[in-house]
């Protein structure tokens, strides 16, 4: 069996007085990378955050795990210091702060800075305030470049192709299966070579394009429905919408319920 | 001889507002300790340097810029630089940068005080003549064991036509230390000052209003500071431009953080003239729960061909930046810390490298003790 890098155990999650997750449960093993779908507001980001350990996501039942350790109660930057890092889908500028100055701190592995940014097109955003006045499409490769830089275990991306043309998506996947070890030929039965995994969400699913992924998931109304290989799950979702899902949500629901009966009977 | 040798802890300080000892990279040098000048040296023919009384001796006309930018009989402050001026003549520095001369190291000026409870008058005045292009760093401090006192530095600066000044103040006071800088600039055509202040440290109050009259056509100031405001101090803070020539512009630019202090950021522009342009901007910080920022700007338009406007936004470090810097892997405080010196931001302030190189070391020095 191969060893786990994030386990998630029936997780609910409240964020400003509404519940938001319902009872998640799931596991990427290291190496792997997993996929989130789902509508917008069905709690996919709310989850990443979670996970992050943003202040503002309180949970309210259950547990999560990185390698084996209970993080549950961890602090956002002790989780990061562990390994966990994640890509902001609506990045904040932070004015007064050199881009190049954060990657000065995050070096983390051997990787070059200056190169690394221009590889991603970020040289002239160096010297830079971070984010500020950055477009949609050089914030995300920002966010690549400092995930490389930082060099994460478990790496989150939310939306990292959202706002994005068609081209610089091609540069982002490359780089996103940099992060992931892509390029480490994966022998399972050799064990676990590749030691990063992803959870990415995508709401297009064009990464999946360029980044290959194990499994995925669809997540409706903070709860998760379907399990299922990617680029199955992104067909049946691109041919019928959500609305085949949300079938699924109401026998996750009826399922529930009577879980309730059995339980107060 | 009233004044003692400075020692190596008073040169220490000197050097943190700015001040190099040796007079390395710099254009000249002029320091004030107590009530005395210390040294007055130019390093360049761009550069005359003068004590204000010798200036006044060697050349008649000295006189017809005295007293011409700031009000002697405007406050008790001025009336009293303006009496002591009567009995014993002034001190302070008579600076002229030569037409057509440039200059990439700055001119240097220090006043310093080392007597305790000492009230320390001086009276400045800067010709930057046609075409010339200088940058001056002053800074202004106290020996370690000084803890009150009294600081009242009258400046008046004049740029003539098509000249280019930049003016950076470092002050690093006491807890008791009462400070009242009168300044008044006249800027002629196509002229262009900028004035850059920084205080980070204890004063029981800094009260000034730097005014600017922009007489020429196309001329330009720029007022920026970057302020912090501990427990018990207060600063008091605006500046004031007429924009009197068609063509002028101003821009009044604060940084302003509260530990506990009372900071007050005034700005204050006056359109006069048509095609001209205003603009005031204040951000403010709190670091505790306690301290006062009050940001005052007024706006007046005296005709209609002109273009004000003010923005201003006070409050705690959003939320949302620190954690984002924390979820890169830095604590709470690196990330508080990283966003207070990236608030307080130097690069605003647009300095030739070398010196703006300089003063982020200092500046950093003096983060570092404040926070």
């Amino acid at each position: 069996m191969s060893e786990i890098m994030l386990a998630v155990d029936d997780l609910w999650v409240e964020v400003g007085g509404k519940i938001v997750i319902k009872g998640i449960s799931f596991e990427i093993p290291v190496g792997k990378t997993h996929i989130l779908f789902g509508p917008n507001g069905s709690g996919k980001s709310t989850l990443l955050r979670t996970i992050m350990g943003f202040s503002a996501y309180k949970i309210i039942k259950g547990k999560i795990f990185f390698r084996e350790n209970d993080i549950t109660k961890l602090p956002l930057a002790e989780r990061a210091k562990l390994g966990i890092g994640i890509s902001f889908q609506e990045a904040p500028a932070i004015t007064g702060v050199k881009l190049n100055q954060l990657l000065q701190i995050l070096k983390n592995n051997g990787a070059d800075i200056e190169e690394m940014a221009t590889n991603l097109k970020m040289e002239n955003h160096l010297m830079r305030d971070i984010n500020a006045g950055f477009s949609g499409g050089e914030k995300k490769r920002s966010e690549i470049l400092q995930l490389i830089i930082q060099n994460p275990n478990l790496v989150l991306l939310d939306e990292p192709e959202s706002g994005v043309d068609i081209g610089n998506i091609e540069l982002l996947g490359k780089y996103i299966d940099k992060l992931l070890q892509k390029e480490v030929h994966h022998n399972e039965m050799l064990g676990n070579i590749r030691s990063k995994s992803g959870l990415i969400i995508t709401h297009t699913g064009h990464i999946l394009n360029y980044v290959p992924a194990d499994k995925s998931y669809v997540i409706i109304n903070g709860k998760l429905v379907c399990k299922g290989n990617p680029s199955e799950v992104l067909e049946q979702i691109s041919n019928n919408g959500f609305g085949h899902c949300e079938e699924c949500f109401r026998r996750e629901v009826i399922k529930d319920f009577k879980g309730i009966c059995y339980e107060t009977k | 001889m009233k004044q003692n040798k400075l020692n190596k802890d008073d040169i220490e300080k000197m050097e943190l507002v700015g001040l190099a000892p040796d007079d390395k990279d710099r254009a000249g040098t002029f320091t004030v300790i107590d009530d005395e000048i210390d040294k007055s040296k130019s390093k360049t023919e761009g550069v005359e340097i003068l004590g204000l009384s010798q200036a006044l001796k060697k050349y008649d006309w000295a006189n017809d810029y005295m007293w011409q930018l700031v009000d002697p009989h405007k406050d008790e402050f001025t009336e009293r630089v303006w009496k002591y001026e009567q009995e014993h003549g002034p001190v302070g520095q008579f600076l002229r940068f030569k037409k057509g001369m440039i200059s990439k190291e700055p001119f240097q000026s220090c006043f310093f005080i080392k007597l305790d409870r000492f009230v320390q008058t001086v009276h400045n005045i800067i010709i930057v003549e046609d075409e010339a292009e200088f940058h001056i760093i002053t800074g202004c401090a106290v020996a370690s064991y000084v803890n009150s006192g009294m600081h009242i530095g009258i400046t008046e600066i004049y740029l003539e036509k098509n000249a280019t000044l930049s003016y950076t103040m470092i002050h690093d006071w006491a807890p008791e230390m009462i400070v009242r800088p009168r300044t008044g600039i006249r800027i002629d055509s196509g002229s262009k000052f900028f004035s850059n202040y920084i205080s980070l440290r204890e004063t029981k109050i800094t009260q000034m209003y730097p005014t600017a009259r922009l007489v020429g056509e196309g001329a330009l100031v720029k007022f920026t500071s970057l302020i912090l405001a501990p427990p018990n101090s207060i600063y008091d803070l605006g500046s004031r431009a007429y924009l009197s020539a068609p063509n002028t512009s101003a821009e009044i630019i604060s940084r302003v953080i509260t530990k506990g202090g009372t900071a007050i950021s005034r700005g204050n522009i006056i359109a006069e003239a048509p095609h001209t342009r205003g603009h005031l901007e204040c951000n403010g910080l709190f670091l505790s729960d306690d301290g006062n920022i009050d940001a005052v700007p007024e706006l007046t338009a005296k005709v209609r061909d002109t273009d004000l406007s003010h923005e201003a936004a006070l409050g705690k470090i959003s939320e949302e930046k620190l954690e984002y810097l924390m979820a890169r892997g830095l604590t709470r405080d690196e990330s508080t810390q990283m966003m207070i010196k990236g608030f307080l931001d130097i690069d605003i302030l647009g300095l030739p490298p070398a010196l703006e190189k300089e003063i982020r070391y200092n500046l950093n020095l003096m983060e570092d003790e404040a926070l």
